[in-house]
């Protein structure tokens, strides 16, 4: 019986949501600007609480999409055995004093919950979600959208988009795939980058830096979307220029 | 030593345990010969289906400068960051090849060779250019696919041509000893008409 239940437990796998409501597979259609989205863990007892959890991340996810400023750095060592990562290290800045200032201006516009997280949307208090936005919307039925391919192209906006592989806990993908996308903006407002190569008669070696310091304005996510068969999370995000 | 190999005397507790010994020893033997001569598995292949197009058949643009890369992972972000990086920093050589060309042109058509410091003061300025001006590249294509145990990255990254002769001239003209020296040259008009069409491009995409 021990040995049925080890079994059982180790080869039990997560259970990843089908279905989304529309806003936070469309955040970009939502009625409410501005707004955000927090994907928290689930509520273990008492929903409100995992609600109220998440409508602080996303007043907190608010500041910092209104104005931050991203620097650090990679490094990569190509060799003719293959490209190895050498380190990374990056340092977001954000003015926090804002996270008061949109708790008390926004509230919970819509909230999702299921076994994995809880998903809050929060947006002006003076605003309320749409009922069109409310509807559930299953992955079977979203072809793989355009962008994930090819970044959309509007004047004022700096696209990005971010994947993330899937972890155990699907908020974790998701917040991955999230922070992928603004990183991807960053990189395409202000970075240096250097390298060297070195090529002799045996080998060849290459050995490429990139410098990133660049203020972002306004992020926004616009829309996420979640390829079942490969397992793979994608958000597409946007900067005003 | 065949009689004692293939004879097997009466059984008892040590005479046993020795010919389980012996069975066991041959049939490890045998294993390993059958392993070591079942050949080697093929290579795996990664389906010629699934490499882009544009990464094949780089995208031509007089306006733009295109370079692509591809790398691979165990981590999808990573593979993406590689490549990405690669992109970026094979584009960053092709500018810097463009400008050391307008720099040769310049000190051949004005003489700057012969002024020491006005020639660091370009080369200087030559040098700010290729290092920063990497700001407006972005990923025009991306593409994920799965290669063995790991992840490969197919991207294309994009970059204004027309952004790095811009800065180029906003440098020369904030140098009044060097805006003197080029801006009758025939090369500083020719960048300064490539800087027009760019102004112009940039105007009607945003129309």
């Amino acid at each position: 019986m021990r040995t049925l239940f080890l079994i059982l437990f180790l080869f039990q796998v997560p259970a990843f949501s089908q279905q989304y409501p529309r806003w936070f597979l469309y955040q970009g259609e939502v009625n409410c600007r501005p707004n955000a989205a927090a994907i928290v863990g689930a509520s273990t007892f008492y929903r409100d609480s995992a609600v109220a959890g998440g409508f602080r991340s996303a007043c907190t996810l608010q500041a910092k999409y209104f104005q931050m400023a991203v620097t650090g750095g990679q490094a990569f060592w190509g060799t003719e055995g293959g490209t190895f990562a050498i380190g990374s290290e990056y340092a977001e800045r954000y003015d926090s004093s804002l996270v008061d200032l949109f708790l008390s201006r926004f509230h919970v516009l819509a909230s999702f919950g299921d076994k994995q997280q809880m998903i809050v949307l929060a947006g002006d208090r003076e605003c309320e979600l749409s009922d069109e936005m409310r509807e559930s919307v299953s992955l079977n039925t979203i072809q793989q959208p355009s962008w994930i391919e090819s970044l959309p192209e509007q004047e004022g906006y700096i696209y990005g988009a971010g994947m993330s592989q899937e972890y155990f806990y699907e908020q974790s993908s998701w917040q991955s795939a999230e922070k992928n996308s603004y990183m991807s903006i960053a990189r395409s407002i202000g970075i240096r980058v250097k390298g060297m190569q070195k090529q002799d008669s045996a080998e060849h070696q290459d050995v490429r830096d990139e410098e990133l310091n660049a203020v972002m304005h306004q992020v926004e996510v616009i829309a996420r979307w979640r390829d079942t068969a490969d397992k793979v999370f994608y958000v597409l995000s946007r900067a005003k220029k | 030593m065949i009689d004692v190999l293939f004879t097997f005397p009466s059984p008892n507790s040590s005479e046993v345990s020795m010919r389980t010994l012996y069975s066991l020893f041959t049939a490890a033997l045998l294993a390993t010969v059958i392993v070591g001569c079942g050949g080697s598995e093929p290579l795996q292949k990664t389906d010629t289906g699934d490499i882009p197009d544009w990464y094949m058949n780089k995208p031509e643009d007089p306006n733009y400068l295109y370079e692509p890369a591809t790398a691979t992972s165990k981590d999808m972000q990573l593979a993406v960051d590689k490549a990405v990086q690669a992109g970026r920093t094979g584009i960053g050589r092709q500018v810097e090849t463009k400008i050391n060309a307008l720099q040769k042109r310049f000190q051949e058509e004005t003489g700057i060779g012969d002024d020491a410091q006005l020639l660091d003061q370009f080369t200087q300025a030559s040098k700010t250019i290729v290092s920063t001006s990497l700001s407006g590249s972005k990923e025009k294509y991306k593409k994920i696919v799965k290669d063995g145990n790991n992840w490969r990255a197919y991207v294309l990254v994009e970059y204004p041509l027309g952004a790095a002769q811009q800065a180029l001239k906003e440098q020369i003209k904030n140098n009044e000893q060097l805006y003197t020296r080029f801006r009758a040259s025939e090369t500083y008009k020719e960048l300064d008409s490539e800087v027009e069409k760019y102004e112009q491009f940039k105007k009607n995409n945003a129309q």
